[in-house]
């Protein structure tokens, strides 16, 4: 029988006010044990990595933050293929994302029909902020002019990925510029991308820890830069 | 003539470099062979408008197609310093991303190393 090792994986950056209730909630819905959820701290000055591991999961604290999403994304998808993990689930740590749609994206990687799905909050994007569903917009938009990736949220941290994906896809970046990377990996691989509809939960928290619309310039420039990068290489 | 002769012999080198780091990347499978072809044909051109700059200058020259003055020697020196310029910083600017790499991926391997298992 095939094993299906699914974990979980959690970038985050001081978040240690909501974490506790993120791998609480999301350990509850999804049924995933406490060592197969990994919180990947990337240099938090706060109590992060403390508290997610006093909850029980798998905690790597980076020495070094690596500015962005993309460092302790890189550093959780390497230790899961190296631990043998056939599915990796990623999510934020703000608590933006539905435990039930964890669950949901769970479910749809371990059918086997897609090697990356995202858990796009575009779709449907009732609920969401006017200036983020902007901001996204313009985002994936950029992402299908550079890449040629047409996708609804290219910068979902909400995704999933088999062991094909996990085996196949090297992001170079260590910023938020890794979600729009990502899929250029995939295509470049020629993995199969799906995008399921997910919920965006805002609490004033999330609001206030989120990335706001500049930030959305440096991914452009950084996204730019690795293109070129990419080209000057040759 | 001797100004276009200079010119070329002072940028034939560019041209060389960046065909061989072209066939390097492809014998290394780092680029698919679409794209190291289509590079090093661009190459090839740029070797072409050096080697026929002067019969290319003449002939725009004599359709009225251009209105510049001839080649000065400062004109090949300046060309060739500012190419030779854009090409160090296009290495350096590839040699910093790589070192950064690196850091990252030792920031990876030890944050893994030293983490704490359940």
């Amino acid at each position: 029988m095939k094993q299906r090792r699914v974990a979980i994986l959690i970038p985050a950056w001081n978040e240690g006010t909501v974490i506790g209730e993120v791998i609480t909630s999301t350990l509850a819905t999804t049924g995933i044990e406490t060592h197969d959820m990994i919180v990947v701290d990337d240099g938090s000055t706060d109590n992060t990595a403390d508290v997610a591991e006093a909850a029980g999961v798998t905690v790597i604290r980076h020495i070094l933050n690596s500015g962005g999403a993309g460092g302790p994304t890189t550093t959780g998808l390497a230790y899961a293929k190296a631990e043998g993990y056939q599915y990796v689930v990623t999510m934020d740590a703000d608590g933006q994302h539905a435990p039930a749609d964890v669950k949901k994206l769970i479910d749809a990687i371990t059918e086997d029909k897609y090697d990356l799905i995202i858990g796009s909050r575009l779709i449907d994007s009732t609920g969401m902020l006017w200036y983020r569903v902007i901001g996204n917009k313009g985002l994936s938009f950029i992402t299908k002019v550079l890449f040629g990736i047409g996708v609804t949220d290219s910068q979902s941290g909400l995704r999933a990925l088999n062991r094909k994906a996990l085996e196949q896809i090297n992001l170079k970046s260590t910023g938020y510029e890794f979600c729009s990377e990502m899929l250029w990996r995939a295509k470049q691989q020629n993995l199969r991308v799906e995008e399921i509809p997910a919920q965006a939960i805002y609490t004033d928290y999330s609001i206030a820890k989120g990335q706001s619309n500049w930030n959305g310039f440096n991914i452009v420039k950084n996204l730019v830069k690795r293109k070129m990068l990419e080209l000057i290489d040759a | 003539m001797l100004k276009y002769v200079l010119l070329f012999l002072f940028n034939i080198a560019f041209v060389i470099i960046g065909i061989g780091r072209n066939l390097q990347a492809l014998s290394q499978h780092r680029v698919s062979r679409f794209r190291a072809v289509t590079t090093i044909v661009l190459w090839v051109l740029v070797g072409l408008g050096l080697l026929f700059a002067e019969p290319i200058f003449r002939y725009l020259q004599i359709n009225s197609l251009t209105d510049s003055t001839p080649l000065s020697l400062y004109d090949v020196v300046a060309i060739t310093a500012g190419i030779f310029s854009v090409s160090m910083i296009f290495r350096l600017y590839s040699k910093v991303d790589r070192l950064e790499q690196r850091l990252d991926q030792l920031n990876r391997e030890l944050s893994i190393r030293l983490s704490n298992k359940p």
